[in-house]
């Protein structure tokens, strides 16, 4: 008979061939990563209280300079979650070439209380999608943010969507507890594990995840952390 | 060593990692990419450390556990595609490859479990880290760690005796 334990390994030892190509993953590595040192700079130079124009639009715009199904995604890549989530890229916006992308404004401050308004009431993008039904609008990756947008300036209007917010702890099927919202708002703002551990050490919390949910809720209380992302 | 030394020699793995994971081809690549691209701007920093390699792998398993989008909604399947479906379509009917039919089922039902349940399990059997290394990695007690395990199995229904292994081992 079997033992389960080697039942267990074989499952996932059968499925490693289930990975995506390598090579092709590393190019996509190496053009977020010249993304982040854009956007890093972009930090340094502006305080760190705006992203850099352009910056963010790289990474948000990377999908549509890189050529078409790339690793086996064929578009289904999201930002990174250091990016905040985003508007899709209009054609206003879009990037054509990279060398234009510092120029390009950023689609996420034009937007950013619309955004902050729906996330911060705890939406996300399920509920997008759900809006979007509801309101007959589209829901695929290029019209998504422009649901969020709509949503987004509903709520500042002092309007009540028609559906409720997946990470409201009074809601029913309670699949995002309040510590996640802090959590995301924590990577939200830019934030990643490596700046939750050297939060962890300055707070003295027992592990990065607490830290997580202390900058959070700090984030969310409109309070600024020791260091910038 | 540098970090175009450190994915050429360990990129593999880590996507079969990350595959292994996620559970998620897609989601896999999505998770390794945003890691290794911040791995590389920190690069001076994560080369000091011990081992690199444990270093990077432990940044997939936080990002996978901390990933923010559902990929559900979009993780969508043409009809067939998905190894649920040939199962179905084999209409149950004794397979030659039984094993691999079997590995496939299973791989199906992990696909249900909870993040950290399906981490703990491939943390548990995959990278065959005891208890300890593992709630060190995912930032809970060795405790929780077996109660995610034992909930993990009991919802993979794999037998008794397997599930009783475990109850011994959190009783001990």
């Amino acid at each position: 008979m079997i033992d389960n334990e080697d039942r267990l390994r074989e499952a996932f030892e059968s499925h490693e061939h289930l990975a995506p190509d390598a090579e092709q993953v590393y190019a996509r590595v190496r053009e977020l990563s010249r993304s982040y040192q854009w956007r890093r700079r972009g930090l340094q130079v502006a305080g760190g209280t705006v992203l850099g124009a352009g910056l963010v639009a790289g990474v948000l715009n990377l999908p549509s300079i890189l050529p078409a199904g790339q690793g086996g995604n064929d578009g289904a890549m999201v930002a990174p979650a250091a990016a905040p989530q985003t508007p899709s890229p209009s054609p206003s916006v879009r990037a054509p070439r990279s060398s234009e992308l510092p120029d390009e404004p950023n689609p996420m401050d034009a937007h950013q209380k619309q955004y902050d308004a729906y996330f911060n009431a705890g939406y996300d993008y399920d509920d997008a999608v759900k809006l979007a039904k509801k309101w007959k609008l589209k829901s695929d990756d290029d019209h998504i943010d422009a649901v969020k947008i709509r949503a987004g300036q509903w709520l500042l209007d002092g309007k009540k969507l028609p559906v409720r917010p997946s990470n409201d702890p009074d809601s029913a099927d309670v699949t995002t507890p309040k510590e996640e919202q802090q959590v995301n708002a924590f990577f939200r703002a830019g934030y990643d594990y490596d700046d939750a551990v050297r939060l962890a050490k300055m707070w003295k919390k027992a592990t990065p995840y607490e830290a997580k949910i202390a900058g959070g809720k700090k984030l969310i209380a409109g309070e600024s952390l020791p260091f910038q992302p | 060593m540098t970090f175009e030394q450190f994915a050429v020699a360990r990129l593999p793995s880590l996507l079969r990692y990350a595959v292994v994971l996620t559970g998620d081809r897609d989601l896999a690549q999505d998770v390794v990419q945003e890691v290794l691209a911040r791995a590389q701007v920190k690069w001076r920093r994560i080369s000091d450390a011990d081992s690199p390699e444990a270093y990077v792998r432990r940044m997939v398993l936080n990002e996978y556990l901390s990933w923010r989008r559902s990929w559900a909604v979009r993780n969508v399947h043409a009809v067939g595609e998905r190894l649920v479906d040939l199962d179905d379509a084999r209409g149950g009917v004794n397979d030659p490859a039984q094993g691999v039919v079997e590995a496939d089922a299973l791989w199906n039902r992990l696909a249900t479990l909870g993040r950290k349940q399906r981490a703990v399990l491939v943390l548990r059997y995959y990278e065959q880290l005891d208890d300890e290394a593992i709630a060190d990695l995912v930032g809970c007690s060795p405790a929780t760690v077996r109660s995610h395990a034992s909930r993990a199995l009991k919802t993979l229904r794999l037998s008794p005796e397997f599930a009783h292994r475990i109850h011994a081992k959190e009783a001990s």
